[in-house]
This record gives structure tokens, sequence and C-alpha cells, in this order.
């Protein structure tokens, strides 16, 4: 028997927040279900476009951060 | 190699095991403070001071080794950038019933959602979407998408369910989406 899946469900399974019995089930029900397809799709694709805006520091603050790591580190871990 | 064992490194004094942790999760807790502040400068130094707290921290033994090390970290560059406005008295503190939660007390939003979204670049476009939502939607979206946290994770952060958390989640998504329908954005 097909699984009934929820939205909320579909996205933890996007996040990989399901157990691997879960996640067979959910593709299965995806595999049957072209509304629900629909609905993974849409999920998936937003979640896509949204990694667009990932940022990152510069290499110069982690290695000033590195730099107050090594400057303020135990004397015994210095010999 | 897991984060617990490379944080037991780092105080036993391999300083390689520092810069593991942070090239590690540098992004998310990164995007998750430029988010917050709106500003590459600004989130650059919080970024900082959270990792010289995050030292100072291990140094002193003062870590619970039960503690995630990421959701630990969070919390700490959370409350920095909720220092930060309350130092430059930018939002009302809102207190909640567990103590605080900066993006309860933020509530910027963009007052033009036109001017941001002809900027030229994904990014900004992207930024503009997520700025847009509902607090409570971006709170969850920005925890689970940009920081890496589960939703386990944020319902303990945030205090409420995992439910409430997912329920937020798919109402951001939906959210989004209809924005750039609306918009006409395509990325």
């Amino acid at each position: 028997m097909v699984k009934t899946v929820t939205q909320e469900q579909l996205i933890q399974f996007l996040y990989q927040e399901v157990t691997t019995e879960e996640a067979t089930a959910i593709a299965e029900a995806i595999r049957c279900d072209w509304e629900l397809m629909e609905q993974y799709e849409m999920f998936r694709e937003t979640m896509q476009q949204l990694d667009a805006a990932r940022v990152t520091p510069s290499q110069a603050v982690v290695d000033r951060i590195k730099r107050y790591s090594e400057s303020t580190a135990p004397m015994e871990h210095l010999l | 190699m897991p984060d617990k064992k490379l944080v037991k490194m780092y105080v036993s004094g391999d300083e390689s095991a520092l810069e593991v942790l942070i090239n590690r999760h540098r992004d998310k807790i990164y995007s998750s403070v430029y988010f917050t502040v709106k500003d590459a400068a600004l989130a650059e130094d919080i970024f900082q001071d959270t990792f010289v707290k995050v030292i100072d921290t291990l140094r002193s033994g003062r870590y619970r080794e039960q503690d995630k090390f990421l959701p630990w970290v969070m919390r700490i560059s959370y409350n920095l950038c909720i220092d930060h406005f309350r130092r430059n008295k930018r939002m009302p503190i809102i207190t909640t019933g567990d103590g605080y939660d900066i993006f309860d007390v933020l509530g910027f939003q963009d007052k033009n959602i036109e001017d941001n979204l002809i900027a030229d670049n994904t990014y900004s476009k992207v930024r503009s979407l997520v700025n847009n939502l509902p607090e409570e939607q971006r709170q969850v979206l920005i925890l689970r998408h940009y920081s890496g946290m589960s939703f386990k994770e944020i319902a303990e952060m945030t205090g409420v369910s995992i439910n409430t958390a997912l329920g937020r989640m798919r109402y951001a998504l939906i959210n989004i989406r209809k924005m750039m329908a609306e918009k006409n954005i395509s990325i």
C-alpha cells in the first residue's frame, strides 16, 4: 500500500531528516502520485533557488581567528 | 571526523582542528549572521567575535560535551547579533517566555520590495524574497536552509514543536515560490 505523504514529510525527506524506511516509502509514494511529484519538485526547485543566496566569510577573517587562537594558546601547548 | 573529536583535539592543543571546524561550518554561521544584520563588514565582525568566544569557552573548559557543536556556535552568534542591536538601539527588545530570540525582535522587512527585486544579481533577489517573509517563517528558513540545523534543533532553540517548525518552513517555501511568480523572478 502506498504511503500518504504530507508536505511537511516531503520537506523532511528533501532535507534528509527521515529514516531509511521512511525515505523508501516516500520515494515510492512520489513515483506513484503525480500530484505529490509536482509538490516535491516545487519544494526541491525552491530550495535550489535559495542556495543562490549562500554567502561565505572572507579568508581574512578566518585568518584573524586562527591568529587569535594561536596567540592565546596555553603555554603547555606551545612547548 | 566528527565535530566532537575535533573539539577534543583542539582543546588538547591541535590548532589544525579549529581550522577544520571553521571551514566546515563557516558558510552556515556566516550566512545566518549576514541575513540577520544585512551588512557584510558587521557580519564578519560578529563571525569573528563568535569564534573568539568559542575559543575562549573551549579553552576554559566550560563547553559541555553533550552540546552539539554547530547549534552551540549558532546560539553564540545569535546572542552577539542581539547584543549588537541592543547596543545600537535599532530594534525594540521583546522577550519571550524562555529568553529572547533575535528573529522575534528584529522585524526587518524591506520597506520597498520592488527596489530590492530590481537589483541585478541573484543574491539580492533571493535575499529580498527571504527578507519579505513573515518573521517566524524567515527564522525557520534561515536556521534550516542556511544554518543547517535540523528541525528538532530548531524546535528546541525556538521553543516550538517540530510540527510547528515544519509548518513554518512549508509556508516559507510556498511563499517564496509565490513571490517569485508574482514578481516574475527566475533564478
